[in-house]
């Protein structure tokens, strides 16, 4: 016993010195792999940002480049911070594949040279999506990263975005809250995508069209928060344009740890013949099992992250393929763009067994975003966390080999707002056979009523 | 029948098959939590510890049978002789006895220690092993849920006004199998020497009855209970995605049915399960809409624990348990 | 006559905190030594002074008035609480209703904090008043599902009070650690912004870090002077054996009500603190987690005493910090390639998709445990560890350290 004590004694200083010593070593860069914090301590200066000046070996590029933090010009590195929920059940199913999607296109990059020369590192912390954690987190990495290409969740990253912005810090956010493109709301947030507002607009125009009714009623049931509100309020601002009458099956009411079989039922109740719910996956699921094992037959819709190619693989399987009209901010596995197949080739490359390939597609568009920004940044010279926010937001239009509609950084909130949404349905077939289970219809559609729409302000605060 | 003309909803059912439903679906939630309920009071009752791990056992049962039916196809590949259902329910109880035997195990090494400690340590041990099970489970299933590859998918029966899922009948068929298994099981010589060691576990050790056996013996069986309603809980139409990483948060909904029937009492836990059961369901289906939403969001899910705390102003100890007679 | 730490002559001497001169300047001197940790001019520890080791501080110290609280009922009063989380989620959101701006949908009155943090408390207490009489009825493993009732309980009401706390996932912004008199543009002293007080130049974080430590410090007096006066005896007969506490005169209902509104008084102070410290709370941060995270505090430091609270509280909270930082040691060990340590390292480290190992380091999924998986599963660990081999944690090891110096070389 007194030998196991003393084990557990020394295991408890081992952790104590390991932390004492693991801040201020300084160890040897790791090339281009995940590493963790200790790669880039010779630049976290903690209280003194420096800027330094050395010249490039690029021939065709400015002759001296700022960095304050995140940047080490000596050792040839950028790091990248990623502020991800890994290990919670909320949201690291989706997370995990989009982090993996990061990384494979970093790689990518550093194998081609890399950012004029410098390698990107990743440095990802895990949040489980609590604003604790991820303030922590983000006090953590400020120092040591130039831009960070990943935060979940939205009231996460609103508990940061004054920090961000005062530190002139881009995140790029893994949610499409229409507060983002809002230029009064977290400036520092990088919206990327059509927001759920708009999203529904998009689905709702889509599926009146094939409904072929002229009057469709429908019903509606969501999460609480800015995932389902948000895209609550595009369908509540989409029926009321529209003249539709909508059934409030549970607007807010869907929450994990309860049983959500009684919105599905009034979701039968009501009769309606286009639903468009969002929640995650598993809430989903209850809903939707309740209503199809009552027999109910409308056209179901959400916002993207509500649908999981796992239902092609439940008993739910056939009813999803007859009912689920999908949108998604980026194409799926299926686009037939020129960034798609490099996608497509590096996930072969790496072997990887991610079944969640939208995600990884998604990963590889935030990636990009972040890779246009330093492009840019280190054009103009300024590698400094506020060059790289400068760049990122002169940018009119920027482009992603296709795999997304361009989105625009400069202007007003009404100028930047992304109406283009990629639509698809699911197919069983094709996730057989090695595709992500979604069948694009449309890769950039814009409905009638998100074209005339004034977007002048999110549609949903907080 | 009160109830039933309460709120008939226009379109998709009438009255009477709102409450039929309500009813059927609120007796199977009722026969999962109940098989919670016991395997919880059956290790409370050998040995005096409250197992906050138990849902992550439910868990990991279930991806057991997930990978066993789906990954191995173990046993049914050795049987495949017999019909589809035949080699899932296989693999479904090789799933059980596999949990059954990680609980024989965390009881040896986790619990054998802390015999003797204070309540306070004894909760908070178990919490520590549901923080790494659950952990260590969430990681083996992966971020997309699994299904179970069960062979009764979302088909339905129907009796009259009565739609009940298929699974929803398993899940009773099973528990009531349970039920009858555990009272023979307490009939059997090994049954009542974990009745005696409950009782009086010095007295029984005087009767040559080793502690240290029914202590395993009563963890074996409670993990393997919590395995069997993990697997019901990962099926249509609790969740038709199967195991996932929210699967082990499920078991702390039966703890009011615990309390409700009392800790040490075993017909107290299965029917404090199914008043549970009944009573979410209800609130589910009764106390929503226009005039209810003063409840505000998710109140079907609270409904149980204030039905306990109502339970216990009027009974401390639940309804079936034992008064403790404390010595000074 | 020199003084010795057991010779008392007088009952003040007995029953004062810290009795010896010799305790008295340890004390002070370590005070001293935590008010100096922002300016990072101890040697060797000097990167406490870092922004995110303060915020971590910052944290220890808001866990630790937390903590407290639960130490009053279970450390002292012995009735054992899962509810914690639910009573500085009242005190947060009184604070943050009288304290916060209201909004379109949220309620808010813009108070200045020596109103929402005192409100805070008495509001809480307010409300453990009432849960006693329930709580008081039943013992045990009982009470210990009522008070996980309450959490569930609470977590419903956070939830669906949208105007109070913003609604489920969403929550919404908390008043700011400033000090003003009343509602004026200028706060009369701010201590998030960076800026010079008294001449020395300050981070924001170092003056949250400093007003923490204050009202930590207060906490510990008030804790510690409960447990010498009448009360806090009477609590701690209760803990032992209430049927005689009763016989012997002390009313064991009104002590656990009393118990049970002192305890919650200070949570809930300390989730207002939380609250101002974060900036934006979601009302599922209040959950049966956070009440975990208290009872561990408590029983890995040692049940029962104010210092073993403290030591408690910074261990769970600087933890998975350490064993951040030891997994990616033991990485960066294991791609360095060299020795025995890194040999064995090796086997439980993989650094690549084709390496195999319990733990992974590369980011997204790969085999094995990712690091925050590890730090859960060895935070779980550990605390079995504890309670296992060192029932009286943290606190018993210090005692058994202690003891053994005092006594050496005859330490037999």
């Amino acid at each position: 016993m007194k030998k196991l004590r003393i084990f557990v004694l020394l295991l408890v200083l081992a952790l104590v010195a390991a932390a004492c010593g693991g801040d201020s070593e300084e160890t040897t860069t790791t090339a281009a792999e995940g590493g963790m914090d200790e790669t880039t301590t010779t630049t976290a200066a903690p209280d003194e940002g420096g800027t330094e000046e050395t010249t490039t070996t690029a021939g065709e590029m400015p002759a001296e480049i700022k960095t304050d933090f995140g940047v080490d010009l000596d050792a040839g590195t950028i790091t990248i911070g990623q502020l991800a929920d890994l290990t919670s059940p909320n949201f690291s199913a989706l997370v995990n594949p989009i982090i993996d999607g990061q990384k494979l296109y970093f790689d990518y990059i550093n194998a081609n040279g890399g950012i004029n020369g410098l390698m990107i590192e990743m440095l990802p912390k895990d949040t489980q999506y609590s604003s604790e954690l991820h303030i922590q987190a983000y006090e953590e990495i400020r120092d040591q990263v130039v831009a960070i290409s990943h935060g979940t969740g939205s009231s996460t990253n609103l508990a940061i975005a004054d920090q961000l912005f005062e530190d002139k810090m881009i995140l790029v956010p893994a949610t499409w809250y229409s507060g983002w493109t809002d230029t009064e709301i977290a400036p520092g947030v990088v919206h990327t995508g059509a927001s759920y507002c708009i999203e529904a607009m998009n689905l709702l125009d889509w599926m009146k069209d094939e409904s072929g009714l002229d009057a469709p009623t429908l019903a509606l049931a969501s999460l609480p928060g800015d995932f389902g509100l948000d895209s609550m309020a595009g369908a509540q601002k989409w029926a009321e344009i529209n003249g539709i009458e909508y059934v409030d099956a549970g607007i807010g009411k869907i929450i994990p740890g309860q049983d959500n079989k009684p919105i599905g039922d009034a979701i039968v109740a009501s009769g309606a013949d286009i639903v468009f719910v969002t929640a995650p996956p598993s809430l989903f699921s209850e809903v939707y099992g309740t209503a199809v094992g009552q027999g109910f037959e409308a056209m179901w819709s959400g916002a993207g992250p509500t649908y999981n190619p796992a239902f092609l693989s439940s008993p739910l399987a056939d009813a999803i393929q007859r009912d689920w009209y999908g949108g998604f901010y980026s194409q799926p596995w299926g686009s037939e763009s020129a960034g798609m197949a490099l996608v497509h080739q590096l996930y072969d490359e790496a072997g990887s067994e991610e079944p969640l390939k939208d995600y990884i597609a998604l990963g590889v568009v935030e990636a990009m975003i972040v890779e246009n920004a330093l492009r840019k940044a280190y054009e103009n010279g300024d590698l400094t966390r506020e060059g790289v926010f400068n760049a990122l937001y002169s940018f009119d239009s920027m482009e992603f080999m296709g795999m997304a509609p361009a989105e625009r950084y400069t202007g007003s909130t009404a100028d930047q707002v992304q109406r283009a949404l990629t639509l698809y349905r699911p197919s069983a077939a094709d996730f057989a056979a090695g595709g992500s289970g979604a069948v694009i219809v449309d890769p950039e559609f814009v409905g009638p009523t998100a074209e005339s729409f004034e977007f002048t302000e999110a549609c949903w605060s907080f | 029948m009160a109830s039933a003309l309460l709120l008939a909803q226009a379109g998709g059912q009438d009255a009477v098959e709102k409450f039929a439903n309500a009813t059927s679906s609120g007796v199977a939630l009722g026969a999962i939590y109940a098989l919670l309920a016991l395997g919880l009071v059956l290790i409370y009752k050998a040995t005096q510890v409250l197992n906050f791990a138990h849902g992550a056992l439910a868990a990991l049962g279930a991806f057991f049978a997930a990978y066993l039916a789906t990954v191995l196809n173990f046993p049914g590949r050795y049987v495949d002789f017999l019909p589809l259902t035949f080699q899932w329910v296989l693999s479904a109880v090789t799933a059980v006895l596999v949990a059954a035997a990680v609980g024989l195990v965390l009881e040896r090494l986790a619990i054998r220690p802390m015999i003797g400690e204070p309540l306070f340590s004894v909760v908070m041990i178990t919490i520590a092993l549901d923080i790494v099970i659950r952990t260590i489970t969430d990681d083996l299933v992966g971020t997309t849920p699994r299904p179970l590859g069960d062979p009764w998918g979302a088909n339905h029966l129907e009796f009259g006004p009565v739609t009940i899922a298929q699974t929803e009948v398993a899940t009773l068929v099973v528990t009531i199998v349970t039920l009858i298994g555990i009272s023979l099981f307490f009939r059997s010589r090994y049954g009542v020497a974990m009745r005696a060691t409950a009782f009086d576990q010095e007295a029984a050790m005087a009767q040559g009855i080793s502690a240290g056996r029914i202590f395993a013996l009563a963890w074996a069986i409670g993990a393997g209970l919590a395995a069997a309603a993990g697997i019901f809980s990962s099926l249509y139409p609790r969740s038709s995605l199967g195991v996932s990483g929210s699967t082990a948060f499920f078991a702390f909904r039966a703890l009011p049915a615990i309390v409700i029937g009392g800790l040490d009492s075993i017909t107290g836990a299965v029917l404090g399960g199914f008043i549970v059961g009944l009573a979410e369901n209800y609130a589910g289906a009764y106390l929503v809409g226009e005039t209810w939403s003063f409840l505000g969001v998710g109140f079907a899910g609270v409904m149980p624990y204030i039905v306990m705390l109502l339970v216990l102003i009027v009974r401390p100890y639940g309804l079936f348990g034992t008064e403790e007679i404390r010595r000074v | 006559m020199r003084a010795r730490p057991r010779l008392f002559v007088s009952y003040g001497s007995e029953m004062a905190l810290l009795p010896t001169w010799t305790q008295k300047i340890a004390a002070l001197v370590f005070l001293a030594l935590l008010a100096l940790i922002p300016f990072g001019v101890i040697p060797g520890l000097g990167f406490l002074g870092d922004s995110d080791w303060l915020k971590i501080l910052s944290r220890v110290a808001i866990y630790a008035i937390g903590a407290l609280g639960l130490h009053i009922l279970s450390g002292l009063a012995g009735q054992v609480s899962l509810g914690h989380a639910f009573f500085l989620g009242i005190g947060a959101y009184t604070a943050v209703v009288l304290g916060g701006e209201s909004g379109r949908t949220l309620l808010g009155y813009s108070l200045p904090m020596w109103v929402w943090l005192p409100a805070a408390g008495i509001i809480a207490a307010l409300v453990g008043a009432v849960i006693a009489p329930t709580a008081v009825r039943v013992r045990g493993i009982y009470l210990a599902i009522v008070t996980l009732g309450l959490v569930f309980i609470g977590e419903w009401i956070f939830r669906s009070a949208v105007s109070v706390t913003g609604g489920a996932q969403a929550g919404r912004e908390f008043p700011e650690l400033v000090f003003r008199f009343w509602k004026e543009e200028e706060p009369f002293l701010d201590f998030t912004a960076d800026g010079p007080w008294f001449g020395i130049n300050m981070t924001g974080e170092a003056k949250t870090y400093l007003l923490l430590l204050v009202f930590t410090v207060l906490t510990i007096i008030v804790a510690k002077n409960i447990q010498r006066t009448r009360i806090g005896r009477a609590f701690m007969s209760i803990r032992d054996r209430d049927v005689a506490a009763e016989v012997m005169g002390v009313a064991d209902a009104r002590h656990k009500l009393l118990a049970f509104a002192l305890s919650s008084a200070v949570a809930g102070m300390s989730g207002a603190l939380l609250g101002a410290f974060l900036g934006r709370l979601v009302p599922e941060q209040f959950s049966l987690l956070m009440s975990v995270q208290f009872v561990a505090i408590l029983l890995i430091g040692g049940v029962g005493t104010v210092t073993g609270t403290l030591l408690g509280s910074v261990f769970v909270v600087v933890l998975p910090r350490l064993v951040q930082d030891f997994t990616s040691l033991l990485a960066s060990t294991v791609e360095s390639g060299t020795g025995l340590v890194s040999t064995v390292a090796g086997i439980f480290v993989s650094t690549a998709a084709d390496d195999p190992g319990i733990v992974s380091t590369l980011p997204g999924t790969s085999p094995g445990l990712n690091v925050f998986q590890f730090n859960l599963v060895l935070y779980g660990l550990l605390l079995i560890g504890f309670l296992i081999f060192e029932p009286l944690g943290l606190y018993g090891i210090w005692i058994r350290v202690r003891n053994y110096w005092k006594a050496w070389p005859f330490t037999y």
